[in-house]
């Protein structure tokens, strides 16, 4: 077996078959946690509308961040809305998507998605200078930070690689390109890429909490 | 299948690139190679086959060479034809199979196509030749 | 006959010096060869010695000899075989039985040592190599003799190369290449099924002309002609990169001659020259026809998926099985370490 059939066969199967395992693992671990019953007296009975929220206020910087924030925010959104674009506006990887769950719909030009692609790599790139030059943030971070950058990195890169032929043969590219998200998705579940799921919740009951108790959000 | 209505396919579609991107590439090579004809008396040609070579690019090259006063057909294992182009030095020389089909294309950057000159062996045949065709007259005829 | 040079065997049949130009020229057009090497061949044919050619066919299904007699440039094409000299290929050859044998043999005791080996089909180990034998000679025992008196390979096909069709799952006769046996030779794979009439011819008259094989990839095939995949050099690639995809056979897309893509085309990992040099004297190649590349130049091809699913789906095989028990099982995980947890939190608060 040579290592594009390796990593189109086995390892694919193997890493999306542990990835939606570690999401349901997760998941529902979390959900199924026992909550401490709060016996203060709310200031609002229902706190749905609070925790939803919170879900999306939290997507944009209060008015006193604005200014000194700008730029992080422009840079984190670039890349995350690049990467949805890149994986899942980009037919062949729709039709990846179609196989395993019958759903379709429509997708860019190839050409596009590509420029789209190294701008989100170079995004990602600003990113880890970043985090790497700021004091504060280079203090508090640890290996999960920069190996989830890693991995979040690699497949737009040699995504690239591969569509442009650089460095060695398209298989070979593809191949790496396919075991770098086979090591993405075993990645995913576990350590703190799970925040593109888990943000729900963890959103969610902080505002539903601060709703109960009438706090401003 | 007696509904089903014939479909039809377009075997012809766009040409490669639709630019012509080849074709001016070619005509900066040929300037180099016309230049190295008339500086150092080097000969060289461009085998049109080789590259991703369009209909523009076809078309680029037809309009920037012109036409020469030089047409020639060779006759030998198929046609070959080779025309000068309105570049003196630049000539279009095209094989052609016994089945008319083109083999190779070819810009010959040269004074003179060699397949055209007479090769000195040939040379000498033909002159054993006259000279078997003028004793044959001389003897035979009146 | 056998120790004339190429270029006075090509005399021999009244090719005059403008027509041996013309050969020279077409040959290394077709090779993909500089036109200034015509010269260069010129002068090794002037020079070569007419080599010797045997053809050994074992599983097959002769559709490489099939697409061989069609290549089309009939005046060249015979020509260089001509000039070869197949002194063996018992499709082609007018002799058969033993006589056939009998030509074989008598044409390595000729040339031993100096003559090509072409070979198409793969060869059986299964049944101590009987599952196919030509007068009474194992495929196995005929191709050890006969690659012992060599000086080169070259396996015309994909089953000759790579194995092909017969050596398919479940491979029921142990199929391999030649290359599998065949260790110590320089080897030349030529693979397709079947390979482009005009790209089997060249590569012959390659080592005709030169004496040597031509420069390969790392699968063994000429780069010359195996250098580029058919999705690069493919005439529907702007489509490709403008998202327009064919999404059935005879739909818009289809009519308008799109991508073929998503209807399964291997064009992008398939490497070949369909694409330049194309079929049936380069009228067209199945992608031009409306259908996707199914990948044949490439090994094992015939177990990499469906030809009509797109190339980027999975090609294990339940996919939906694989994610629903991936789900299930990381479901009844999740709800176990809540249960632990929470029985570990109502002990905690019980102990306090
Ligand atoms: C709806 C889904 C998602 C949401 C709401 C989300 C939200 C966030 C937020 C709020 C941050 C912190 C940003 C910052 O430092 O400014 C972040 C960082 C990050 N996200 Fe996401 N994310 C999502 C999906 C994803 C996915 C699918 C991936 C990768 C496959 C991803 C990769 C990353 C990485 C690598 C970082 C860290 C960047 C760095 O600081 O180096 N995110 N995300
Ligand atoms: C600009 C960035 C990217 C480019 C240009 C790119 C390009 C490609 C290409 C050309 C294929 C091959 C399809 C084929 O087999 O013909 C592919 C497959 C795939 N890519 Fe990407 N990709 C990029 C980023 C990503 C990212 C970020 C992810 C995931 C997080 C991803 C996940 C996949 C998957 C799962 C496949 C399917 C594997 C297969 O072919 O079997 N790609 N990609
Ligand atoms: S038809 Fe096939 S080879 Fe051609 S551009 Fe589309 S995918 Fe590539």
């Amino acid at each position: 077996m040579d290592l594009i059939d390796f990593a189109r066969g086995p390892a694919l199967q193997w890493s999306l078959a542990l990835f939606i395992f570690g999401i349901a693992w997760r998941l529902i671990g979390v959900l199924l946690l026992h909550r401490k019953v709060d016996h203060s007296l709310p200031r609002h009975q229902d706190t749905t509308m609070g925790g939803v929220r919170l879900i999306f206020s939290r997507m944009w910087p209060k008015p006193e961040f604005r200014q000194s924030n700008a730029v992080h925010y422009a840079l984190s959104y670039t890349f995350h809305i690049g990467l949805f674009i890149v994986i899942f506006l980009f037919r062949p990887h729709m039709l990846f998507i179609r196989d395993l769950t019958g759903l379709s719909w429509p997708t860019l030009p190839s050409g596009f998605v590509y420029v789209i692609g190294a701008m989100t790599l170079a995004t990602l790139v600003a990113m880890l200078v970043r985090r790497m030059s700021h004091p504060v943030l280079k203090m508090i971070s640890n290996f999960d930070d920069y190996f989830s950058w890693a991995v979040t990195a690699l497949p737009v890169a040699t995504g690239l690689l591969a569509v442009s032929h650089l460095g060695a043969r398209y298989e070979t590219l593809l191949a790496l390109h396919i075991l770098s998200v086979c090591l993405l998705l075993v990645w995913f579940p576990f350590g703190k890429l799970m925040h593109a799921t888990l943000f729900v919740i963890s959103r969610g009951t902080t505002g539903a909490l601060f709703e109960r108790k009438g706090a401003s959000t | 299948m007696s509904d089903s209505k014939p479909i039809d396919i377009p075997v012809l579609a766009l040409g490669p690139r639709g630019d012509d991107m080849t074709g001016r590439a070619i005509l900066r090579q040929l300037e180099e190679l016309l230049a190295a004809l008339v500086e150092r008396d080097e000969p060289g040609s461009i085998d049109l086959r080789s590259l991703p070579f369009g209909p523009e690019d076809r078309q680029l090259l037809e309009e920037a060479l012109g036409e020469g006063e030089v047409e020639a057909e060779v006759e030998s294992m198929g046609p070959s034809r080779v025309r000068e182009t309105g570049i003196p030095g630049i000539w279009w020389v095209t094989h052609y199979g016994s089945d008319q089909q083109p083999l190779a294309e070819l810009l010959e950057v040269t004074y003179c196509p060699e397949i055209l000159i007479t090769p000195s062996d040939a040379a000498k045949e033909g002159l054993s030749a006259l000279r078997a065709r003028l004793f044959e007259s001389d003897h035979m005829g009146r | 006959m056998r120790d004339k040079t190429v270029l006075e065997l090509l005399q021999a049949r009244g090719v005059s010096r403008r027509g041996f130009l013309k050969f020279c020229a077409t040959t290394a057009s077709l090779l993909a060869l500089p036109p200034s090497a015509a010269a260069a061949i010129a002068e090794t044919l002037g020079k070569t010695r007419r080599p010797s050619v045997i053809w050994l066919s074992f599983q097959e299904c002769t559709g490489c000899t099939e697409s061989l007699t069609r290549a089309h440039l009939p005046t060249i094409e015979s020509l260089i075989f001509d000039a070869i000299s197949l002194d063996y290929h018992h499709t082609l050859q007018a002799a058969s039985g033993s006589a056939a044998e009998a030509a074989r043999e008598e044409a390595m005791k000729a040339a031993w040592g100096q003559y090509v080996l072409v070979v198409d089909g793969s060869i059986p180990l299964g049944e101590q190599g009987y599952y196919s034998a030509i007068a009474g000679v194992s495929n196995l025992e005929m191709l050890k003799e006969t690659a012992a008196g060599a000086a080169a390979i070259i396996n015309m096909g994909t089953c000759a190369a790579y194995g092909g069709i017969p050596q398919a799952n479940p491979n029921p006769t142990g199929a391999v290449p030649v290359s599998a046996i065949i260790k110590d030779k320089p080897i030349v794979n030529v693979p397709g099924c079947p390979p482009i009439p005009v790209v089997m011819t060249s590569v012959v008259a390659h080592y005709l002309t030169f004496g040597a094989v031509p420069e390969l990839d790392h699968l063994g095939r000429p780069k010359s002609f195996y250098g580029d995949t058919i999705h690069d050099r493919c005439y529907r690639r702007p489509f490709y990169d403008q998202g327009k995809f064919a999404t059935s056979f005879d739909d818009e897309g289809a009519r308008n001659g799109w991508c073929l893509y998503q209807l399964g085309c291997k064009g992008p990992t398939t490497y070949n020259a369909c694409a330049t040099v194309k079929w049936n004297d380069g009228t067209s190649f199945p992608i031009q026809s409306g259908h996707g590349c199914i990948g044949c130049s490439e090994p094992n091809f015939w177990d990499k998926g469906s030809f009509y699913q797109p190339l980027s789906a999975g090609i294990w095989g339940d996919r939906q099985a694989t994610l629903g028990t991936a789900a299930v099982a990381g479901a009844a995980v999740g709800a176990v370490a809540a249960a632990s947890t929470r029985i570990r939190q109502q002990h905690a608060s019980e102990e306090k």
